[in-house]
């Protein structure tokens, strides 16, 4: 799979053809790392950063491609933008899994194509503060955002999603959908901020929002078959941050080291 | 107690296979709501009770309350296991002496296959012992004769299941499991007549095999010409009111709950 490494203000890559890279470097401490991805054909990729806290990211997805890509970030502070700019009948899935603690986060999605799809997944362990903005503008008619994140939240760990869908008048048949869900472990303030501003008659428009714990009930079925709490809340934990990033272990072992 | 028991061709000599099962007196309550009042039962392995009783008598509430369901508050009282005092023993604690509830409403669970869930059951049961080969040679021959959907070992915990699917699923985890002091809370609710046959007949022959104790809390009496009780009870209001033997079931046929034990 190709495969992009960002570490310590260094990058390696492994790359076909048919994904362009071009970067600048820090060059101060208080420079950001810029990256720009242009996928031409149907592609997945995979991104890991490490040991980062600055970066911007460009994404261009061309006409009728079919992309997946596929983050992991381990670092203490991380302060990242993302945008995806989609052409005519591109369908983009993305899966991401934070293991950051503190987190500042804006991801823009440009729907400029008609047909353009977007199915956007984050995953997150909310260890420190966070905060992830996620816009989505739907430019075309016919275009679709499906927009779910999760967190569960532990030590001093807190969390904002402020989740926005634009379709603007005369921009038809689109589908716009929100799902946010937090489990508060340690009863930190949370917030899910669904905002749809929406012009247009012709639009399915939905969000879901959960802030809460895990079921009681499900945690004394869990333990009726000898499983102890700890354990219990660890299996229910893998089950609502599993997210397919190409790398089972690094999940499993991450959720390992903070629910034993 | 000295016994003799042969299990798997061998015979045992020793205590191992005998488990009692003891609840004294008990009172309890959910929301400031008196539920138990007064409730006393023994069971010993290699015996079977049956409980039966009008919706709401509080059958469910005892079922929770042996297995530890912290919603619940034990005001008076005493559940003995083995002589053991287990009222301030957690869940999984009691689930590890071998008691074991099949619920009347399994709960599905998001996110965690049975696979796991079970997996992680057993090696937790069994420790060092625990081999997976075994365990999964196990599982399938379980799911095959419960006349399950093999691929329900892959799916998310009772999710999408059926009333029937999630009972079935209720028993494969005892096979897993194996318990020595099985409660089925209404198990044949939900299921259809093939189904209950299938159950009733694997519970009976896990019972024969393992010389479990069951507590079987039922409203009907069709699951039992499958598994044979040898006490039924009657519960009303919190309590046992009356015991014998299968003819207060055919007594219970006769004048219905509002007329027995008068
Ligand atoms: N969580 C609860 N809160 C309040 N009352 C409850 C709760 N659970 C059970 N009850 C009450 O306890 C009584 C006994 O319920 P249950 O044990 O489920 O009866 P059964 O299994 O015999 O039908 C009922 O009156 C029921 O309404
Ligand atoms: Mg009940």
């Amino acid at each position: 799979m190709n495969e992009i490494i960002i570490k310590d203000n260094k990058i390696e890559k492994n790359i076909d053809k048919n994904i362009n890279v071009t970067y600048n470097l820090k060059d101060s401490e208080y420079d950001v790392v810029k990256i720009k991805i242009d996928v031409l054909k149907d592609n997945d990729l995979r991104i890991v950063y490490e040991d980062i806290d600055k970066i911007d990211i460009e994404i261009n997805i061309s006409e009728n491609v079919l992309f997946n890509l596929y983050e992991y970030r381990k670092t203490d502070k991380l302060k990242i933008q993302n945008k995806y700019y989609l052409e005519a009948d591109s369908n983009v899935v993305i899966n991401k899994f934070n293991d950051s603690n503190e987190l500042k986060e804006l991801d823009i999605t440009y729907l400029n194509g008609q047909n353009a799809t977007i199915n956007y997944n984050l995953n997150t362990i909310s260890k420190g503060k966070q905060r992830v903005d996620i816009i989505a503008y739907h430019n075309s008619s016919n275009t679709n955002s499906y927009i779910n994140n999760k967190s569960v939240t532990i030590d001093d760990g807190s969390i904002v999603f402020n989740v926005t869908g634009n379709v603007y008048n005369n921009i038809v048949d689109c589908n716009v959908h929100q799902d946010s869900k937090i489990i508060n472990l340690n009863d930190a303030k949370c917030e899910i901020n669904p905002i749809l501003l929406i012009d247009e008659n012709d639009v399915e428009a939905e969000h879901a929002a959960y802030i809460g714990k895990f079921k009681e009930s499900d945690i004394f079925y869990l333990m009726s078959r000898g499983i102890p709490y700890d354990k219990a809340i660890n299996l229910l934990v893998r089950g609502f941050l599993y997210i397919d990033i190409k790398d089972d272990d690094v999940i499993n072992n991450t959720i390992d080291k903070y629910w034993r | 107690m000295l016994t003799f028991y042969s299990k798997n061709g061998k015979i045992y000599i020793g205590v191992d296979f005998m488990h009692s099962l003891i609840i004294k007196n008990l009172k309890v309550s959910i929301n400031e709501k008196i539920i138990l009042d007064g409730f006393n039962l023994t069971i010993n392995s290699g015996e079977t009770h049956a409980i039966m009783g009008p919706n709401g008598t509080g059958k469910s509430t005892l079922s929770k309350v042996i297995m530890g369901d912290s919603n619940y508050k034990v005001l008076d009282g005493e559940i003995y296991f083995d002589d053991i005092l287990i009222n301030d023993m957690s869940v999984d604690e009691r689930a590890r002496l071998g008691i074991f509830l099949a619920f009347q409403t399994p709960p599905s669970i998001d996110g965690v296959t049975n696979a796991d869930f079970l997996r992680t059951a057993c090696s937790i049961k069994d420790g060092k012992q625990f081999n997976l080969m075994k365990f999964i040679k196990e599982i399938n021959t379980t799911v095959e004769s419960l006349n399950m959907d093999k691929e329900m070992i892959h799916r998310n915990v009772n999710k999408g299941f059926s009333g029937g699917e999630r009972k079935k699923n209720e028993i494969l985890e005892m096979y897993m499991l194996k318990p020595n002091t099985v409660i089925l809370d209404e198990i044949d609710s939900g299921l259809d007549i093939d189904s209950l046959k299938t159950v009733g007949n694997q519970v009976q022959e896990y019972k024969d095999k393992e010389n479990c104790s069951i507590l079987l809390i039922t409203h009907y009496q069709r699951l039992l010409d499958y598994i044979k009780p040898d006490f039924v009870h009657i519960m009303k209001n919190g309590k046992i009111i009356k015991t014998g033997g299968l003819e207060l079931v055919k007594e219970l046929e006769l004048s219905g709950y509002e007329n027995i034990g008068k």
